[in-house]
Formats: structure tokens, sequence, C-alpha cells
């Protein structure tokens, strides 16, 4: 809904979005538009600008650095191959957390035999002091 | 005074075979430099001195004091090797975390002053 009518106000514009996700600018209806009323070409751009970033499957891409129309949310699909290393990557690191908190309450553990076995030490070194 | 030339003195011990298995494992545990494996020689010492829990009261007290001394260095290795855990802990939770905000679809985080709304 909130697509058709970003469309129909890039047409009014003369901005079309095309397959591939090609945008096609008619320079034509688009210098009309600003020169009878800029202010208004410029607001409604930039609207609509801001409302495809937020609404259209549009990524950077990383190589070339432009704003690429994907046609479809990668996310939606679910088994898209970033999806799949995402999901396996916060899966690895999962394991890996759960291993240092094992290794944390080992170290605890130890640490405290160690408080443990100093202090009767020191017990008995305050004994063996204490009887002579 | 070294942990190790303490350690060497061990024959002096009475009770001999417990406190030298005692302090061979303490000397394995001040040697290793692997996490692990100061955990699991650690470990080891600890089924051997249950077995043997009273064995310090049957020291002399140059014997305790070098004991403490060694343990004192046991301890010290054993805070440092909880400080880089939880060191490790929090640089995966950061891993974490980055690896949850990515999406594909948009690889860098949003810009929201890229468009300026209110014109």
């Amino acid at each position: 809904m909130i697509l058709n009518e970003v469309f129909r106000d890039f047409s009014l514009l003369g901005i079309k979005l095309i397959h591939d996700g090609l945008i096609n600018l008619d320079h034509k209806t688009l210098k009309e538009a600003i020169s009878s009323n800029g202010d208004e070409a410029a607001r409604v751009i930039k609207t609509i600008t801001a409302a495809l970033f937020e609404t259209l499957p549009l990524c950077i891409d990383p190589n070339s650095g432009a704003l690429v129309y994907t046609g479809k949310r990668l996310e939606d699909s679910g088994d898209d191959k970033a999806s799949k290393v995402l999901a396996a990557m916060g899966e690895d690191l999962e394991k890996e957390r759960t291993e240092l908190e094992k290794r944390l309450v080992l170290a605890e553990q130890l640490i405290s035999h160690s408080h443990r076995f100093i202090e009767r030490l020191m017990l008995s070194s305050e004994a063996l002091y204490g009887e002579e | 005074m070294t942990a190790h030339r303490i350690l060497s003195d061990e024959s002096t011990f009475p009770e001999e075979m417990e406190v030298e298995i005692f302090l061979r494992l303490t000397r394995e545990a001040l040697d290793t430099d692997n996490g692990e494996e100061l955990f699991k020689v650690l470990f080891e010492r600890e089924a051997s001195y249950s077995s043997s829990e009273q064995f310090s009261s049957s020291l002399s007290p140059e014997h305790i004091a070098k004991l403490l001394f060694i343990e004192r260095k046991i301890l010290e290795r054993l805070e440092s090797e909880r400080r880089k855990i939880i060191k490790d802990m929090d640089k995966l939770s950061r891993q974490m975390k980055t690896v949850r905000a990515y999406s594909a679809q948009f690889p860098f985080p949003s810009m929201p002053v890229f468009f300026n709304q209110t014109g």
C-alpha cells in the first residue's frame, strides 16, 4: 500500500522503478516538477526516498557501493546463503561462549579450593607456632 | 626463593608418596602455559589432596611456609586465567552482538541523517 503511494508520487516526478532494481529518470518531467514547485518537489523526493529506504528491499552493494534494489527481502526467504552463514556463525559463537562459561566455573572452583588450602596451611602454621 | 627450588625439596616431606604426587602436580601446573592443561592438572592434584587432607598438619613450619609460597603462586596463576576468560567472554559478546546486528540486506548500519525528513 505504502509502496504503491510511493511509486505514484515518484512517477508524478518522472521517476520510475524498473526491472533489475534500476531507476529510470524522466529528466523533462522532473525538471518541470522542480521548476514549477521546487520546494514541494524536493520535499516529496526527500519523503519518498526516506520511505523507500525503509520499505524497499534496497541494499548497498559492498563491491560497488551502489544502492541496489534486491527485488525480494533476503530475510523473508530464510534459506539464503547469507542467513545460513550468519546462523552458523551465531551457533559457533554460542558454543564458544558455553565453553568459556564452563571454564570460568572451573577456574572459580579451583580458586576457591586454593583459598581453602591456603587457609588450612595458615591454620596449621598458627597451631604449630602456638605450640612452641 | 623460587617455586622450582622449593619443589625440588620434596623428598624431605613426611608421607612422602602423597606429598610427592601433590608437589609433582603442582610443579606441572606452574610449568604449563596452557589454561586447559592447568585446570586438568590442578583437578588431578585436588583428587590426590582430598585423599590426604590432613597432610598439612604433619608438616614442619618451614615446609608449611614453602607450601604457602607455592600455593600463592598457583592462586595468582588461576586469578590471571580467570581474568583472561572474562576478557575472552567480553570479546565474544561483542562478536555475537555484531553478528546479530548484521543483515545481508543492509550490510552497513543505517544512516538516519542521510535523508532529511524535516524539509
